[in-house]
């Protein structure tokens, strides 16, 4: 049953991904240090994970990139883009009203 | 052997992840993922205060998971060449269609080894290599265009059970068809493991052979109900027309048992000496039961073709009208005719 559990909780984790990346980046940060700040909030996702799905939102222009050299050592910066921001809203209400249906069938029974 | 024996493990890793990479955007890669690693163990260091070794570095990327994984995950998914609404047909199809070209060969092996027959001129083994590699093939084949085709033409999206077989029916037919289709293709790779010319003389029983008579006709009416059956399976409602090629495939077949019946054998009796008088006989069985099963199956089509003429309809199957009928005799018809 743990397996089973633990690929139900990956599975529900999955799902609010873009959103929590979407949010975190309306700092500008690069990879590593955006893992450190969502293990921070207790959203804990692999690295293998996430460095690819911030290269995907960049992609369909959800974020914006720059490289940068700071002591001898390049970094990738990534922030959310204007397009980012108006997705990031909509997916915010969404996660609101599915957060409030949830409480809403816990009420209802 | 150890992959990061003598060398720097890091350096190592990107070069695998990037050679698994498009060319377009491996350097990119690999060099945001040589940033965020160094990144990672400048932390660690930190954090223990000394430099990491070489065994520490490799646990962390051990950890990171098998290159390819790695470079599969910023590929992303992509299109699958059997997509997941199909997957399951197609696992069926591939295994059950394995499962009958297997028995079927174990059967004709057996054949060979009692009468000493020549039924094709590839090794045993290869015998059962080849079927497998073309009965895989095709289905495959058939299945992608099969999906794209339904994609294109937004069958799936745009389905109303007011144009399809009435619903109790139609999962059957369609089923049935898929079926259908995967034992004419499974008996389509059997047939042509049989070593012969294809040519008019063999057709029409000129050479003496009735075996290959018999095949041959059997190989053209399989390739006539392959495409019917497989339209099938996206309409399971027939009209006029489709009766009429249907009951036209049995006559075809029909006339290819009459002509196999009159083969003069004379001259393969005296070449194969050997051959027993039985093996003639229940060959000559064979070919009567599926006159018989021919017989019945075009009794069955012209009994719904009169239905429909009856009726006074002959409207494409896609206005679903009830004076349409579906298939659903089509399993035990669709097993006479192989």
């Amino acid at each position: 049953m743990s397996e089973k559990l633990e690929a139900m909780r990956l599975e529900l984790r999955r799902g609010i991904l873009i959103l929590a990346v979407l949010t975190a980046l309306r700092q500008e940060q690069y990879g590593y240090s955006l893992r450190k700040a969502l293990q921070e909030v207790q959203i804990d996702i692999e690295e293998g994970t996430l460095y690819p799905l911030v290269r995907r939102l960049e992609s369909y222009g959800l974020l914006n990139s720059r490289w940068s050299n700071e002591e001898g050592r390049k970094k990738r910066y990534y922030q959310t883009s204007t397009k980012g921001e108006e997705i990031l809203e909509v997916l915010k209400s969404d996660w609101q009203q599915l957060n409030q249906s949830i409480l809403n069938i816990s009420e209802a029974v | 052997m150890n992959l990061f024996k003598d060398a720097n493990p890091l350096e190592k890793y990107i070069r695998e992840v990037k050679s698994y990479l498009p060319r377009n955007s491996r350097e990119d890669i690999g060099e945001e993922l040589r940033a965020n690693f160094e990144e990672k163990i400048a932390d660690m260091e930190s954090a223990a205060g000394e430099p990491l070794n070489n065994d520490a570095v490799i646990e962390l990327l051990s950890d990171y998971g098998h290159p390819v994984r790695v470079a599969a995950q910023y590929q992303g998914s992509g299109k699958s060449l059997i997509g997941p609404d199909f997957y399951p047909y197609y696992r069926i199809a591939v295994l059950s269609s394995l499962g009958i070209s297997t028995a079927i060969i174990l059967v004709l092996l057996g054949i060979d080894l009692l009468y000493s027959l020549d039924i094709g001129d590839v090794s045993r083994l290869w015998m059962f290599v080849n079927t497998y590699i073309y009965i895989i093939g095709i289905i495959t084949g058939a299945f992608v265009i099969t999906e794209r085709v339904m994609e294109k033409s937004g069958y799936l999206v745009s389905w109303s059970p007011n144009n399809s077989a009435p619903p109790n029916q139609a999962v059957a037919d369609a089923w049935g068809a898929i079926f259908a289709v995967c034992a004419l293709v499974t008996w389509l790779v059997i047939l042509n493991l049989v070593n012969m010319n294809h040519s008019l003389s063999v057709l029409f029983g000129n050479t003496g052979n009735p075996f290959h008579t018999f095949v041959y006709w059997l190989k053209i009416t399989t390739v006539l109900l392959i495409p019917q059956y497989f339209y099938q399976i996206f309409n399971q409602v027939y009209n006029k027309s489709r009766l009429y090629l249907r009951i036209g495939t049995e006559l075809l077949l029909l006339v290819g048992c009459i002509t196999t019946l009159l083969v003069d054998t004379a001259e393969l009796r005296t070449t194969y000496p050997d051959l027993p008088e039985g093996l003639f006989t229940m060959f000559n069985w064979i070919i009567l039961a599926f006159m018989v099963a021919i017989f019945i199956e075009i009794y069955v089509f012209w009994r719904k073709l009169t239905t429909i003429e009856d009726s006074g309809d002959d409207s494409d199957s896609d206005s679903g009208k009830e004076s349409e009928i579906n298939t659903k005799t089509e399993k035990e018809n669709g097993a006479a005719s192989v």
